[in-house]
């Protein structure tokens, strides 16, 4: 490993590589995630073709802007633990985002090594690696130097961006409490995006993470018809609507396309 | 798609809400992220056959590129450059109308619009048409009586660069995400929700 690590031609010496995809047997018939999991020396070594450019573009082009060359190093020295805390300080939903972003269009898209021929770095495997392996080990967010400031926010819609304004307000010692319709957390990346690219047990211990950080869910419960939206406004200090988009476009002389499909 | 998950996870609540496409071929209209998770989901399903029809090239396709590789390998046919535009068939959907497009001029964005090419109309037969064009704002009936505005979009008005991050027109609610930008990537939801919540914290003084 020490020979790895002052390897400043790692980006030359080995190839990108994405990890393993399971037999086509399995993905066409199975809901499952299609990628294994990358293995620690594979995540290393992969981790380690990061050039740690001066200006990294990658870290620009990712909406919001992880310190990506940072956590692969870390990732590449073997600091799990410290690469999934530094990880957790720009995303709230980091595994989630190593499996579901356009990486081709955003960090990987900018990576230097991408636009030199090389390959980009595998980021968004390494990311889904990171807090997977970390949780794996029993790694949780450090709640222990946070101060309650007995404040509530009630928090509509339990998807990405309740989520993750839930996750920064328990941070800073507000009680987030976060309402949603559906059974389970995570709005459209439970009920909208298929297992095969993120399996619903991801949801669940991100539920039980955030459960233990202090935010409390109210699931099952439909807010202006199950809970009138007037007694939400009056309990809590503020409130965060965070509730989707869920009318399908419909494209003019094509309306009727859809009524057919649904009937049938 | 909700359908299915809700089968495969013991969500259902009526039977008759799943759609299965086995045996079925399948159209799916589209090229962003949702259309190859229609496609995917009917291969999964056991289609007879998938075909994903979308307006543009592949070179200008919205989606991530993974995703299209990761749809071909399962058996997903594309066809690029064909514009839908009716639905054969009269009690039951029989097949799709198409026409030809080439690629003209970048628009504002850059992204290169689809021209369609005259005298070029074919029928693509089919069990089965999805459409993935993605998806608009669907503000709540209750946001006026609480003051919360929406643009001509019916998206929610809360500004980043309002005094407060994302706060919405009535000062104790903010909004992010989707219903404010309209349908866009995850990471961008989580973005906004983190930034909504310095933005709450200003507000509340802390």
């Amino acid at each position: 490993m020490s020979e790895r690590l002052n390897n400043v031609f790692q980006f030359v010496e080995v190839d990108r590589k994405d990890p393993k995809k399971k037999p086509l047997i399995t993905r066409k018939g199975q809901f499952v995630e299609i990628y294994k999991p990358f293995e620690e020396e594979v995540a290393k070594d992969q981790s380690h073709r990061c050039l740690e450019c001066g200006n990294p573009y990658c870290e620009w082009k990712c909406p919001v802007h992880n310190y990506i060359p940072n956590w692969l190093k870390l990732v590449s020295e073997g600091n799990i633990m410290e690469a999934a805390e530094l990880s957790h300080q720009t995303n709230s939903l980091p595994e989630v985002c190593g499996r579901v972003c356009p990486q081709d269009r955003l960090c990987e898209g900018a990576c230097t090594l991408g636009e030199g021929g090389f390959g980009a770095v595998t980021i968004g495997s390494v990311e889904k690696y990171i807090t997977d392996t970390a949780f794996a080990l029993g790694w949780r967010p450090d709640m222990s130097k946070v101060v309650p400031v007995n404040k509530t926010v009630a928090i509509v819609g339990a998807g990405p961006a309740g989520l993750a304004c839930a996750d920064i307000l328990v941070r800073n010692g507000v009680k987030p409490v976060v309402f949603d319709r559906n059974p389970e957390i995570g709005g459209l990346l439970t009920f909208g995006i298929p297992e095969f690219k993120l399996e619903k047990s991801v949801m669940t211990l991100r539920r039980e993470v955030f459960e233990e950080m202090g935010v409390e869910f109210v699931l099952g419960t439909s807010v202006g018809d199950d809970v009138p939206f007037e007694h939400i406004l009056e309990e809590y200090d503020a409130v965060f609507l965070g509730m989707g988009t869920y009318k399908a476009m419909k494209g003019g002389s094509l309306e009727k396309i859809f009524l057919v499909f649904m009937k049938h | 798609m909700v359908s299915n998950v809700n089968h495969c996870q013991g969500f259902e609540e009526d039977e008759s809400d799943f759609i299965n496409f086995k045996g079925k071929q399948v159209i799916v209209l589209g090229g962003g992220d949702t259309a190859m998770d229609c496609n995917r989901t009917s291969i999964r399903q056991g289609a007879k056959s998938v075909s994903c029809v979308y307006r543009r090239d592949e070179e200008n396709m919205p989606g991530s590129r993974r995703e299209v590789k990761n749809a071909r390998e399962e058996g997903v046919q594309f066809l690029f450059n064909r514009q839908p535009v009716e639905i054969i068939g009269k009690d039951k959907v029989e097949g799709i109308k198409v026409v030809e497009t080439v690629m003209g001029a970048p628009d504002e964005n850059g992204r290169r619009k689809a021209e369609v090419v005259e005298g070029s109309e074919q029928i693509i037969p089919a069990d089965a048409v999805l459409v993935a064009f993605g998806f608009q704002a669907s503000p709540s009936p209750w946001f006026d009586k609480f003051g919360i505005e929406t643009d001509a979009y019916g998206r929610v008005i809360a500004p980043k660069q309002g005094k407060f991050m994302y706060q919405t027109t009535n000062e104790k609610i903010f909004a992010g995400g989707d219903m404010v930008r309209g349908s866009d990537l995850v990471v961008t939801a989580i973005d906004e929700g983190r930034k909504a919540a310095d933005g709450i914290m200003d507000y509340l003084d802390i």
